[in-house]
């Protein structure tokens, strides 16, 4: 009996970082063994096979070009995983020390946000498609750009957030002990600003795969030849009706990922939190 | 006019302190100010305790902001300890910080939500770097917690655990830690429930006579600060009205507006048992305030001569008031 408590609250306490970690480390060690699970090359085109729907031969269809997707959907999870992770960390990080910043300095706030806010005032797509145009193509470029286009909103949510939590008296106490405006910005503001920026983390990811498949499409991002989700998805976007395969298992490795890191995020945001516990 | 020094050490002086907020206006209009704290100077010394009284508003709280350099004084000098508070610098300002610590109203924010007890009681001394030796801090958090009625089994707990009682002995613990010779207590117990407010009430007493502690006590409950307090000061509209001994302020209240003050509050001193004096109308707005005395618009004993800023005058050894006829009206209602 004593031995079922405790599994449950182990489960409760872990249970989703375990089962978001988990199917996160999957899609990561999937697409690492992807020449060796799969048997087709993903570039290889095959106009006798094109259009075809899932089979034996090909376990979730080929597209246009006969190309098979399931190649294509488990070697693309590297370059999608990697800019999602990377675009999310990166732009997480600088809008997190741009909105600590701003939020804490009255001065610094008034300038650095009137460029913020001259970023956000250009649609995402056409910032982030001039910016790749200034970089040229390549996967760190990409990279670059659509961390500049995902910065500016993370460093709002947290501008506001420091801007409620900075005149809490636990804030004030730490003031009136001595403490420095990087502790109390870092030790007193940051963790208590943490449940937004995890929600704020996990869509920027979703939307940096996808922006990144836009950008591809359009023929200046990654390569055309180096096949990613967006890729993929953007292919099939002409034979959603006729071929919803094409979009379909892309798109499920989107989801699957997103939904993977959303719940990891929120096991990690709770068991941050003492009142949790 | 200053007060006398009577020759026992001061610890805090501030001299014509003023605070006043900017209020945003139009282009065009005359830029607006909400006089908060407004030319006040005390005198605080050296293991006494001051209570300092007001209604909501007054500008209690800023004050004693203020005088911590929590908030920036808009003028005034402040001396704490011998030192010019004024003219020290961020970084000589924060090492002051050890030597002057303020316990809040609220004991359910002013803690940190994610941090043991144990990590919010070694804050100041990681902040001032002090207790450096091994085990050190571990045994000082474990005699604080002693010294305001917790044990060490609270050590390793989160602030949401305990009752607001208890927080605020955390609270009072964490003030404790760098051993300061000041503490400003803003309200301490007025979020507190009546029967573990006299327990707060005594811890505060007991450790001012074993440490030698000064307190400025912020309230407005009367009876608290009757039964706390050496000295009291009333404040309204960001002015001291009047300063003296504690009994000397509730058995021969001078200023009008403390008199009313008193007998609005039941039975407290000799004075509460008189009839209760009823004030018209509202505090006025501290953006515009009366000229001349500020108790003016308000006063059931106004006269020609109020139109005039009264002077801070002594009327008897250590008593302070800010009236021009307080002369003819001791003793009346």
């Amino acid at each position: 009996m004593q031995h079922k408590m405790k599994c449950s609250t182990f489960l409760r306490k872990y249970g989703r970082i375990l089962l978001g970690g988990g199917v996160l480390a999957l899609i990561i060690l999937i697409s690492l063994a992807a020449p060796l699970i799969t048997t087709y090359d993903p570039n290889a085109l095959n106009p006798l096979d094109q259009n075809q729907f899932p089979s034996s031969v090909h376990f979730m269809g080929t597209d246009r070009f006969g190309r098979d997707i399931f190649s294509r959907v488990l070697y693309g999870a590297r370059v999608s995983l990697l800019v999602g992770v990377l675009v999310a960390v990166i732009s997480t990080a600088g809008g997190i020390v741009l909105g600590l910043l701003m939020g804490y300095y009255k001065t610094l706030d008034k300038i650095v946000m009137r460029v913020l806010e001259g970023i956000s005032a250009f649609p995402e797509m056409l910032l982030a498609l001039t910016l790749a145009c200034i970089f040229g193509n390549g996967v760190d470029k990409v990279i670059t750009a659509l961390a500049i286009v995902g910065t500016p909103s993370v460093a709002r949510i947290v501008r506001s957030q420091v801007l409620s939590i900075k005149e809490s008296e636990h804030v004030e106490s730490a003031r009136a002990m001595g403490a420095t405006d990087l502790r109390i910005m870092f030790k007193y503001i940051l963790p208590l600003c943490v449940s937004p920026i995890i929600i704020r983390f996990t869509t920027t990811m979703a939307s940096a795969i996808l922006t990144e498949a836009s950008l591809s499409f359009l023929g200046v991002g990654v390569d055309p030849n180096i096949p990613t989700w967006g890729g993929i998805l953007s292919v099939a976007k002409d034979f959603v009706i006729t071929h919803p395969y094409m979009a379909i298992y892309p798109g499920l490795a989107i989801v699957v990922t997103v939904l993977s890191i959303s719940i990891l995020g929120d096991g990690l945001r709770d068991l941050l939190d003492p009142k949790m516990k | 006019m200053r007060e006398q020094t009577s020759g026992r050490p001061v610890l805090l002086q501030a001299e014509d302190v003023c605070k006043w907020f900017p209020v945003k206006g139009w282009f065009f209009q005359e830029k607006r100010y909400v006089q908060a704290v407004n030319h006040v100077s005390f005198r605080l010394y050296q293991g006494e305790t001051l209570g300092l009284v007001g209604e909501s508003g007054c500008g209690k709280t800023t004050l004693a902001r203020t005088v911590l350099r929590l908030i920036e004084p808009t003028s005034g000098a402040i001396t704490f300890d011998g030192k010019d508070l004024m003219a020290q610098n961020k970084q000589q300002l924060r090492a002051l910080r050890k030597d002057m610590q303020i316990v809040f109203q609220d004991p359910y924010s002013s803690l940190h939500p994610r941090m043991t007890v144990r990590q919010i009681i070694e804050e100041p001394m990681r902040i001032r770097g002090l207790y450096t030796g091994p085990g050190q801090r571990e045994k000082r958090v474990k005699e604080l917690l002693g010294m305001v009625g917790l044990n060490e089994t609270h050590m390793n707990r989160y602030p949401h655990e305990f009752s607001g009682g208890q927080r605020q002995r955390i609270v009072i613990a964490r003030a404790l830690a760098t051993e300061p010779k000041l503490i400003i207590c803003d309200e301490p117990v007025s979020a507190l429930d009546v029967s573990v407010r006299a327990q707060i009430l005594n811890l505060l007493r007991e450790l001012q006579e074993k440490l030698g502690l000064t307190y400025l006590f912020i309230s407005h409950d009367l009876s608290v600060v009757e039964y706390l307090c050496d000295r009291v000061a009333i404040m309204y509209l960001g002015q001291m009205v009047e300063l003296g001994d504690t009994e000397a302020i509730f058995n021969r209240p001078l200023h009008p507006y403390t008199k009313a003050l008193l007998s609005a509050a039941p039975e407290v001193g000799n004075f509460g048992r008189r009839d209760r004096i009823l004030l018209e109308g509202d505090i006025p707005s501290p953006a515009n305030p009366p000229s001349g005395c500020r108790f003016r618009t308000r006063c059931p004993h106004a006269a020609e001569c109020c139109t005039e800023t009264p002077v801070w005058t002594q009327a008897e050894e250590g008593h302070y008031v800010m009236c021009h006829r307080f002369q003819e009206l001791d003793g009346v209602n």
